[in-house]
Order: structure tokens, then sequence, then C-alpha cells
């Protein structure tokens, strides 16, 4: 699928995504596929509404990078602050996961345990487990 | 699935995931992989938090000529949009579907929410 035609315009969100969103809002309702359509073209067209207000909130600002805050203002000021709550909700789990992540990797730097020891007790785990489980 | 010695955990993640300014090397991180393959480390997060691919939404975002950089978590939220943008007009256009007392929604019932709801006024640009 994708750009074979190489034309960037042409960009949407997979159809089975959207279909399946739809699916998932009115579980027993039959929809139309130029229905369908339609709200695959609106996507388009509402990812680009949104990231060009939070564009132009980032220019206002001093920063050069689309933030989180900027994204969550634009929502604001198009009549979607009703999403924010949402928004905000995953906005926290990411920043947990990432957070997570950060400081999954600052412990080992920490432990003072050499990447070698700590890779052969790892391989000594794989390797018992992989017998019981086999 | 050992997360276990992760070590080579490049800094650069952290900034853009923290969605810090200015040092985003141009390119803000795209995951060393695609998101939506969905594969292994830390893609794998990502897709479990958005139902939508967040490159797909990057590039539609990037064919704008304006809009600057953006941070993986604005992609991220904007994703989370999307989603309660299609949930927000699936149902405001059953209820025009139900109206007509059809089962299956059609394309007018979008049109009728559309032109509708004042939010959506962005998108009659849309409809033939």
């Amino acid at each position: 699928m994708a750009s074979s035609s190489g034309n960037d315009d042409d960009l949407t969100i997979p159809r089975a995504a959207i279909n399946k969103m739809i699916k998932e809002t009115l579980p027993n309702v039959r929809v139309a596929n130029d229905a369908r359509e339609l709200v695959v073209n609106c996507c388009t067209e509402f990812i680009h509404l949104i990231s060009s207000e939070a564009n132009e909130i980032c220019n206002k600002s001093d920063k050069k990078t689309i933030s989180p805050e900027h994204v969550i203002n634009a929502l604001e000021s198009l009549g979607f602050a009703s999403y924010i709550t949402e928004v905000k909700d995953v906005l926290q789990e990411c920043k947990t996961v990432a957070l997570k992540r950060r400081k999954a990797s600052s412990r080992l730097e920490n432990l003072g345990i050499p990447e070698e020891e700590l890779l052969r007790q790892q391989q000594e785990l794989f390797a018992k487990y992989s017998c019981s489980s086999s | 699935m050992a997360a276990a010695v992760e070590a080579p955990v490049p800094a650069e993640q952290d900034s853009a995931l923290c969605g810090s300014e200015g040092e985003t090397r141009g390119a803000e991180v795209e995951e060393k992989s695609q998101p939506q393959t969905g594969s292994t480390g830390p893609a794998v997060a990502h897709s479990r938090l958005s139902k939508l691919p967040l490159a797909r939404i990057k590039a539609l975002m990037k064919t704008d000529p304006d809009v600057s950089l953006a941070s993986q978590e604005s992609v991220f939220i904007i994703a989370k949009a999307t989603e309660l943008f299609v949930e927000m007009i699936a149902k405001d256009a059953l209820v025009y579907a139900q109206q007509g007392k059809r089962k299956t929604l059609q394309r007018k019932d979008l049109d009728n929410a559309i032109e509708a709801i004042d939010e959506f006024a962005f998108l009659e640009g849309t409809l033939d």
C-alpha cells in the first residue's frame, strides 16, 4: 500500500485501523463503505487541523518543537476541550513508560555490576528457564 | 521477552519522549523500528498505547510545510485525539441513522453530523 504513487498528499490513516475503531465504538451497527471512506478522510483533516493549530501555538512560544502542551492548547482552542482529560491520561502513561525505562537503565548503570557479569547472570537465567519450560 | 539487559538505551530516546526542546536532532527520533510493525523493544510500548500508526500520523503532519518539529509525545496525543474524534463522529452520525430508522450508518448520516456540529465545521470541505 503506502505511497506507491510517491504522492505525499495521498496519505491517510489505514482503513483497517479506522474500521476497527468504528466497530469498537458502534459494535452492532453496519456501516456503509462510503461512510467509512469519509471517516478516513475526516481523520486526515482532523490531524492537519490539530497540527496546524499546535504549530501556530508553538511558533508563538519560544520553542522550536511542538510539545504536548501545544497540542492540548490546540484542542482547547478548536473546541475539542472534551478530549483533553483522556489525552492527558495517555500522556501520563507515556511518561510513566518512559520513566520506567530510564530508571531501568540507570539502575543498571548504578548497580556497579559490570555488564559482562550482568550478561553472565542473564545467560544463567535463560538457561535455567529454558530448561524448565521445554 | 527479556527486558533484562537493555543497557544501551540511547539518551536520545529520553529527550524525545520527555518532549524536551531544542536538542532533538532534526529527525526528532522516529524510533529505531517503525512503531506500527510493533516488533520488539521500545516500539512495543508505543503500539500498545495507540491504535493508530504513529509513523503515519507523523507523516501526515509533515505534509504541511509549515509544521515544524514535533515531539514524540505530541504525535502520540494527536493519535489519541484522532481516536476520540472517530468515536465522536461515529456516535453523532449514529443519531441521524436512528432518526431515519436505519440500522446501517450511511454517508449522509456523517454529512448531517458534520453540518450540525460546530466543531466539525472544518470538515465541510471534505464533503463532495
